[in-house]
């Protein structure tokens, strides 16, 4: 089983690093960090035109005021430095355009000064502040995105009724949340992991796992992979590994805590099917039994069945004898002899059904005249029941069939004695042979038509099951029910098949199937 | 003074078994009915009111035990039980269900006769109280309690008494464990097997019977005990 999942290692392996170039991943680092002085530029170029365009209104000490406001902006969104610099750039561009002498940078006054002074402290304050706010903020959001995912995944692995769909389940979470490689692997027994192929881990990362596995602790491989324990309190179940895109950055803390979580999520849903599988299995197990249990059941009432009534009538014969007439002495030898031979023909029924079970029925094909076959089927037939007719309906044009002669003989004797037994002895049961090339190339088609009760449409597949005859244990006569099942296990052994249909108008209709040319055995 | 014939009503759904039971039982004597269903059965016994009834477990229409439940409601005819299951469980539920005794499949006709004669023996003891049981060269004297065997007197407890007086009474006839325990120690001690197993011993003892050979008390492994029925 090891080596089939070797396969299913890729979907395993989910990683989604791979899917965004390095380059690409790189240039959006860069912009992201020039972001906040690209804001702060911008800000500070905004006050500026904005003081131009109010200027002729507003006296200078409230241009200031634009300035600043500008500033606190850039301190809540940006944080403290980009906030200091835009302070910065803000007095600059102030005193460039609106301060006296005007396109100067001089601080000439002890305004001036003050006006520097309270653009730098208001930075400062509300960019302390603001960045706190954020990394609060962030912090909240990150903590609610990794519960939202630790939702998911744990509403996600509920629904995995395998091992293997577990897998790749928490593969695919634990990817998906630490933006990392991910690996699940299971323990064989409680000493070894199973190893779906190597699956992209070297020799010292297995080592790794197999240490993890053993102590029960997080363990690290030289080159990044990290394992966590799978346990119950009674043994190992197996290991989780991650491996960040970042070969030598550890873990955090708060991802460490993260993955443990998932882990323990996938520790209870392993439980829980390996729970299932051991409660299937038990229920297989008590199943095979029930079916072992009515399967020699169901023998002993077939052979012991003719044996009493041998014994019966034997018994009856010795200690009686004397008292007897001579119709009734002679009905106790019937007796005899005819269980003797039923029992006989259950005899041949078991070993059939035995050969047939275990695919040890090997077919020794001949060229053969179906009209030989039936001849032989209806003289046993009028053996046991000399009151029935058959009529036959053989097409002319039939040629030789490459089959095995004794069983197919089998075969029409059992369908035979069906329709004997259940049809009436006033109307003939009918038997046709045709080969058709047109309607069916290449195969013979057999019918046999009784006069019979017929059997219900729900269970004219059932006829072929053996276990159908072996559930019904006792309580129908002893050998019947088992014919149909051989005779679909002959036919099939020779390439062909049976079905019943409703005969016309009334009765069982059986229709064979026979290749005019048996593949030979292998 | 000529008695009547006594009916037996077999149902059975294997022709070939009722031909020889019918031949057996009717050479020596018996009246003979034949069902081959347990539908069938039950609507003969209705009709002609058999002594004994042969009954199969394993019949097409119903369980052998159903009709077994429903001649039961009917009446108390003796039912002896002929079956192929050799299953001890299937023994005991026959036999707690009311069957009179279980004949395993195959069976010899001079076995049958034996069984069917001790079953109605049982059956006609039961009806008229004898204060004087007699088996074989055992006799039970129930109004004075006392016990001989082969002309020799044997003294027992209260118990030892109660379980070989229910045994002889029904002589011949297998007697489940729970049965006995039910009758004679009440329903509550019904699965205490091992009372009884140590009860037996000791009434065995005593009667000088060797349960390895017994000539009384015969032992149905899983099922109960069988007074052996001497008398011809």
């Amino acid at each position: 089983m090891a080596v089939n999942r070797a396969d299913n290692i890729a979907a395993l392996l989910a990683n989604p690093e791979t899917a965004r170039p390095a380059a690409q991943h790189r240039a959006a680092s860069f912009l992201s960090w020039l972001w906040p002085y690209a804001v702060v530029i911008g800000t500070v170029g905004i006050s500026t035109a904005l003081s131009v365009f109010l200027d002729p209104w507003l006296s200078d000490g409230s241009l200031t005021l634009i300035y600043l406001t500008g500033v606190l902006i850039v301190a809540m969104r940006q944080g403290l430095w980009p906030s200091l610099l835009c302070s910065v750039l803000s007095y600059i561009a102030y005193s460039y355009s609106f301060s006296l002498p005007l396109h100067t940078f001089h601080i000439a006054s002890s305004q001036d000064w003050l006006d520097l002074g309270s653009f730098v402290v208001a930075a400062m304050i509300t960019g302390t502040l603001a960045s706190q706010v954020r990394s609060q903020l962030s912090v909240i959001r990150e903590t609610a995105r990794q519960n939202h995912q630790l939702y998911d995944f744990t509403r996600g692995i509920a629904s995995a009724i395998s091992r293997e769909k577990l897998a790749e389940l928490v593969s695919l979470h634990v990817s998906a949340t630490l933006n990392c490689k991910a690996m699940l692997l299971f323990a064989e027994g409680t000493e070894r992991l199973e190893m779906p192929g190597s699956g992209g881990l070297t020799a010292a990362d297995i080592e790794a796992a197999q240490r993890c596995l053993h102590s029960r602790e997080m363990a690290h491989s030289g080159n990044g992979w990290s394992f966590a324990p799978l346990a119950n309190p009674r043994q190992a179940l197996g290991v989780l590994g991650v491996r960040l895109p970042a070969a030598d950055t550890p873990l955090n803390q708060n991802l460490t805590h993260l993955l443990l979580a998932m882990r323990d999520q996938a520790v209870v849903a392993l439980e829980r099917i390996n729970l299932t599988a051991h409660m299937e299995q038990a229920q297989l197990l008590k199943e095979t039994e029930r079916l072992r249990e009515a399967l020699l059941s169901s023998v002993s009432h077939d052979l012991r069945t003719p044996l009493a009534s041998i014994i019966g009538a034997a018994t009856t014969l010795r200690d009686l004898g004397s008292e007897l007439r001579d119709s009734q002495r002679h009905d106790l030898l019937d007796t005899v002899i005819d269980e003797s031979s039923r029992l006989n023909r259950f005899v041949q029924n078991l070993l059939d059904m035995t050969r047939i079970g275990y695919g040890a029925l090997k077919p020794r094909l001949a060229w053969v005249d179906l009209r030989e076959i039936v001849g032989p089927a209806i003289r046993s037939l009028s053996n046991a029941y000399p009151e029935h007719r058959v009529t036959l309906d053989i097409s002319e044009a039939l040629p030789q069939v490459w089959t095995d002669a004794v069983l197919l003989e089998r075969v029409f004797f059992n369908l035979l004695d069906n329709a004997a037994k259940y049809g009436p002895a006033s109307q003939p049961i009918s038997l046709s042979i045709r080969a058709d090339a047109q309607q069916a190339p290449g195969q013979a088609i057999i019918t046999i038509q009784d006069h019979g009760p017929g059997i219900p449409p729900n269970q004219r597949e059932k006829v072929f099951d053996m276990f159908h005859r072996v559930q019904r244990g006792d309580t129908s006569p002893a050998g019947t029910g088992m014919g149909l099942a051989i005779c679909r296990g002959l036919m099939l052994a020779l390439g062909g098949n049976i079905v019943v249909q409703a005969g016309a108008p009334h009765g069982t209709r059986m229709i064979l199937t026979l290749p005019l040319a048996a593949a030979e055995p292998v | 003074m000529k008695t009547s014939p006594i009916r037996i009503l077999i149902i059975d759904d294997e022709a070939q078994i009722r031909r020889f039971l019918r031949i057996a039982l009717e050479t020596q004597g018996y009246e003979v009915t034949e069902a081959a269903s347990g539908r069938e059965g039950l609507s003969q016994f209705a009709q002609h009111s058999p002594q004994l009834v042969l009954l199969d477990l394993g019949l097409p229409d119903l369980d052998g035990k159903q009709v077994l439940q429903d001649l039961r409601a009917r009446s108390n005819v003796p039912v002896m039980i002929l079956s192929v299951r050799e299953d001890e469980a299937e023994k005991v539920a026959a036999l707690d269900a009311g069957a009179n005794d279980y004949v395993p499949k195959p069976f010899g006709a001079a076995e049958l006769s034996a069984r069917i004669r001790a079953v109605l023996r049982a059956h006609n003891g039961h009806q008229s109280s004898q204060p004087v049981l007699r088996c074989g060269d055992l006799t039970v004297d129930i109004s004075r309690r006392e016990v001989t065997a082969a002309g020799k007197p044997v003294k027992l407890s209260k118990k030892e008494f109660e379980i070989l007086h229910l045994l002889t009474h029904n002589a011949g006839r297998v007697l489940t464990h729970s049965y006995i325990l039910h009758t004679l120690w009440g329903p509550e001690h019904e699965h205490d097997t091992q009372y009884l197993r140590v009860y037996v011993g000791q009434l065995r003892a005593k009667l000088n019977d060797d349960p390895a050979k017994p000539h009384y008390i015969a032992n149905e492994p899983g099922v109960g005990y069988r007074m052996l029925d001497h008398a011809v």
